[in-house]
C-alpha cells in the first residue's frame, strides 16, 4: 500500500517536472534546475516517510525551505526587472507629447498605456498586458503616418512584450511556490500519520573516534605545547545534514599519530552539539601520560585522535597496577570529590596547582615509575626555577603531603 | 467451482508469500546478529574471520533494506576499526617502554629499536585509516542508505586489505613478540607469585625497575591477551 502511494507520488512529481520543463525561462533563477532539486527533496521526504527517518525528514525540510527561499528571491528579482521596465515605459510616455501635437490626444495615449502598465512595484495581470498589446496595435494603426509616434509605439509594444514575458514568469514562480507549499504540507501530514511515535532519531552515537572514522564528523585535537592543564582544543565539524553530538568525556584518551609524542587523557571534558554543516570548538583540559615524551606541538601538530571513549577493559589479574590503569579515567572526578570533602592533607599549593599536581603525578606513577623521590626532585627544581625560599624540611613536608594525597586517591579510586 | 479454486489459490499464494517474507526477514536478522559477533569482539580478526565477515557484509549490503540497520552496521564497523587501532597503538606504546628499559631488555635479550618496524607500520596504518576514511560534505541532507554502504565498504578495507590492515600490523607484532614475550611472561609470573605470597605493598618488595616492569608489562599482557582473543587467562589463578 505504502509502496503504491510512494510510486504515485513519485509519478505525480515527475509529471509536474515534465510540464514545467516544457516552459523556457529567460529570467535568472533557473526554474528547471530548482524543480530538479525539489523533486530530489520530495523523494528524500518520501524515503523518510517510508522508514520513519526523522533525520532524513529534517534534511528534506531544510532542502525545501531553501527552495522556497529561492522562489521568493526569484519573485523579488522579477519585481525588480518589472520595475526597470516600467521606468523604461515612463521614458517612452515622456516622449509622446513631443510628437503628438494635440496635448489632450497625447495624454489619452499615455493614460491608455499607463492603464496597461501601472507604475509601482506590482506586476500586472497578464490578461491586462495582453489586452494592452491590442490597444497599442490599434494606436499604431491610427499613427502609422506619423513616423516618430509610430516608432515610439513600436518601442512601447516591444517593451510590453517583455513585460508580458516577465508577468508570465512571475506567475509561474508564484504557482511553483504554491505547489511547493502544498506538497510540503501534504508530506508533513503523511509523515505525522505514518510515523507518529516511531521516528528514527538522528545519529545517536557520540563516540568521537567512531564518528570521525565514519566520516560523519571531522574531529581534531590541537595541541598547545603543554603537558598538563588546558592542553588542547577539540574541534568538530559536522559533515552531514543531521545534528551530531560528540563527546569528549573526562577520562578519554587522546593518542598522537606519531610515537614521538606522549599519550594524553582528558581530565575536563565536554559534550559538543554541532548543527548540520557547522564547526564547534571546545577547550579541553588534559594530562600527559608518558613522562619522557614531548607534548604535541601547537603548530604542525601531528594527528591527535581520540580512541573510543569506552575502551575494552582488561581481564582482572593479580597485578594491582593494571587495576589502577583501568581506573585512570576516574582520577579527575575522584580528586575533585576528595578535595571538596577536604580529605587531602594541606599542601599549601594554590588549589588549581594542587589538583593538577595530584592528577599528573599519580598518572605518571601508574604509567611508569614516578615515585616520591622523583616528586621531591620535581619540587626542588621548581623552587630553584622560581627563586622560592622553601627550606629542605618544607620541601620534604610538601612532597609527603602530596604523596599522602596520592595514596588516598589510589585507595578511593579502586573502591568502585 | 472454478471461482472457489481461484479463491483458494489466491489465499494460498498470500500465505506462501507472507511466509517467505517473514522467513526472509528472520534470515536478515540472523545475518545482522552474525555480523555483530565479529564487530563487537575485541580480538583482531583472523584472515578466515575477515573473509567470512566480508561475505556476510556483502550479503547484508545486497539484502538489507532498513536504514537503521545500515546505520548501526556502519557505526559498529567504524567502531571496531578504531578500537583495534587504539588497542594496537596502546600495546606498541608500552612495548616501546620495555624495549628502552635496561631491565626488560636483559630479560628478553633484545635491544632498543626492536619494535621500530612495527611502530612505523602502525604510524602508516593510523595515518592511512584517517586519510582514506569516508568523507561527506552533505550539510543539507541526512545520510542515506547509499552513504552508510560507503562507510561500510571504505572502512571494511582496513580489515581486509592485506597491504595495510589491522591484521597486517598484528601479524608483524606477533612475529616480533615471538622471542621476548614468553621470557617477559615468565618474569611476570615470577614477580606476581612473590607479590601474592607477601603481605607487604609492592613498593616495599620490589626494586624500581621491577615495579616499572610489573606496571608496563602488565598492560602489555592485558592488551596482548585482548587482541589475541585469549580471554581464558593463564594468570586468573593468581
Amino acid at each position: 500500500m505504502r509502496l503504491g502511494k510512494l510510486l504515485c507520488l513519485v509519478l505525480a512529481v515527475s509529471s509536474v517536472s515534465l510540464s514545467a520543463s516544457a516552459e523556457s525561462y529567460y529570467l535568472p533563477g533557473g526554474m528547471d534546475n530548482l524543480r530538479g532539486k525539489f523533486n530530489h527533496a520530495v523523494s528524500d521526504y518520501l524515503e523518510a516517510i517510508s522508514f520513519c527517518n526523522g533525520a532524513l525528514r529534517d534534511s528534506a525540510e531544510r532542502q525545501i525551505e531553501q527552495i522556497q527561499r529561492t522562489i521568493s528571491a526569484s519573485k523579488d528579482d522579477i519585481k525588480r526587472i518589472y520595475s526597470d521596465m516600467v521606468h523604461r515605459m515612463d521614458d517612452i510616455y515622456s516622449e509622446f507629447p513631443r510628437y503628438i501635437d494635440n496635448p489632450n490626444e497625447a495624454k489619452a495615449v499615455i493614460d491608455t498605456l499607463m492603464n496597461i502598465v501601472p507604475s509601482g512595484l506590482g506586476v500586472p495581470e497578464v490578461s491586462l498586458a495582453y489586452s494592452g498589446l491590442n490597444t497599442v496595435t490599434d494606436l499604431e494603426g491610427r499613427y502609422s503616418t506619423q513616423k516618430k509616434v509610430a516608432d515610439l509605439l513600436k518601442r512601447a509594444k516591444e517593451q510590453l512584450r517583455e513585460i508580458i514575458k516577465t508577468s508570465l514568469a512571475y506567475n509561474d514562480w508564484a504557482r511553483f511556490g504554491d505547489e511547493v507549499a502544498e506538497e510540503l504540507d501534504r508530506l508533513r501530514k503523511d509523515f505525522r500519520k505514518e510515523c507518529r511515535g516511531r521516528e528514527l532519531g538522528s545519529w545517536r552515537y557520540e563516540d568521537a573516534a567512531t564518528l570521525e572514522q565514519a566520516g560523519v564528523a571531522d574531529v581534531s585535537l590541537e595541541g598547545k605545547d603543554r603537558a598538563s592543564g588546558g592542553i588542547f582544543t577539540g574541534r568538530v565539524r559536522n559533515n552531514t545534514g543531521e545534528p551530531v553530538t560528540v563527546d569528549f568525556p573526562a577520562g578519554a584518551w587522546a593518542l598522537p599519530g606519531e610515537f614521538a609524542y606522549q599519550r594524553m587523557f582528558i581530565t575536563e571534558g565536554d559534550r559538543v552539539s554541532v548543527p548540520p554543516g557547522e564547526t564547534r570548538s571546545v577547550p579541553l583540559e588534559g594530562f600527559c601520560a608518558d613522562p619522557k615524551k614531548y607534548p604535541p606541538p601547537s603548530e604542525g601538530s601531528p594527528d591527535i585522535y581520540l580512541p573510543p571513549s569506552t575502551p575494552d577493559s582488561f581481564l582482572p589479574d593479580a597485578n594491582p597496577f593494571n587495576e589502577y590503569f583501568t581506573c585512570l579515567p576516574l582520577l579527575p572526578s575522584t580528586v575533585d570529590r576528595l578535595r571538596e570533602e577536604g580529605r587531602f592533607p594541606p599542601t599549601g599549593l594554590p588549589p588549581a596547582m594542587e589538583r593538577l599536581t595530584l592528577i599528573q603525578w599519580l598518572t605518571w606513577n601508574i604509567m611508569e615509575d614516578f615515585n616520591p623521590e622523583d616528586g621531591k626532585r620535581k619540587i626542588e627544581e621548581q623552587v630553584r626555577k622560581t627563586g622560592g625560599r622553601q627550606t629542605p624540611e618544607q620541601i620534604q613536608q610538601l612532597n609527603e603531603n602530596i604523596w599522602a594525597g596520592i595514596d588516598l586517591v589510589k585507595k578511593e579510586v579502586t573502591k568502585r | 467451482m472454478r471461482l472457489r479454486v481461484l479463491l483458494a489459490f489466491t489465499v494460498l499464494s498470500f500465505i506462501l508469500v507472507g511466509n517467505a517474507r517473514s522467513q526472509n526477514s528472520q534470515e536478515l536478522k540472523d545475518l545482522i546478529a552474525d555480523i555483530k559477533i565479529y564487530l563487537l569482539t575485541s580480538h583482531i580478526l583472523s584472515p578466515q574471520e575477515t573473509k567470512d565477515l566480508k561475505a556476510k557484509l556483502n550479503e547484508f549490503m545486497e539484502r538489507g533494506k532498513d536504514i537503521s540497520s545500515f546505520k548501526e552496521m556502519a557505526y559498529l564497523l567504524s567502531n571496531k576499526l578504531v578500537r583495534d587501532r587504539a588497542n594496537l597503538q596502546f600495546l606498541l606504546f608500552d612495548l616501546e617502554k620495555l624495549e628502552k628499559d635496561d631491565y626488560s631488555q636483559k630479560i628478553a635479550g633484545i635491544e632498543q629499536g626492536y619494535f621500530k618496524g612495527c611502530r612505523q607500520y602502525s604510524q602508516k596504518f593510523i595515518s592511512m585509516t584517517r586519510k582514506r576514511r569516508p568523507y561527506f560534505n552533505k550539510p543539507h541532507r541526512a545520510l542515506k542508505i547509499g552513504d552508510y554502504k560507503r562507510i561500510i565498504k571504505t572502512n571494511s578495507r582496513f580489515f581486509i586489505d592485506s597491504r595495510l590492515s589491522s591484521y597486517g600490523l598484528w601479524k608483524r607484532l606477533k612475529e616480533r613478540l615471538g622471542q621476548p614475550y614468553p621470557l617477559w611472561l615468565d618474569k611476570y609470573h615470577e614477580l606476581l607469585k612473590i607479590l601474592k605470597t607477601s603481605d607487604k605493598e609492592p613498593e616495599e618488595i620490589f626494586s624500581v625497575s621491577q615495579l616499572k616492569f610489573l606496571k608496563v608489562f602488565g598492560r602489555v599482557y592485558g592488551y596482548y591477551s585482548r587482541l589475541e582473543g585469549n580471554l581464558s587467562s593463564d594468570l586468573e589463578s593468581f
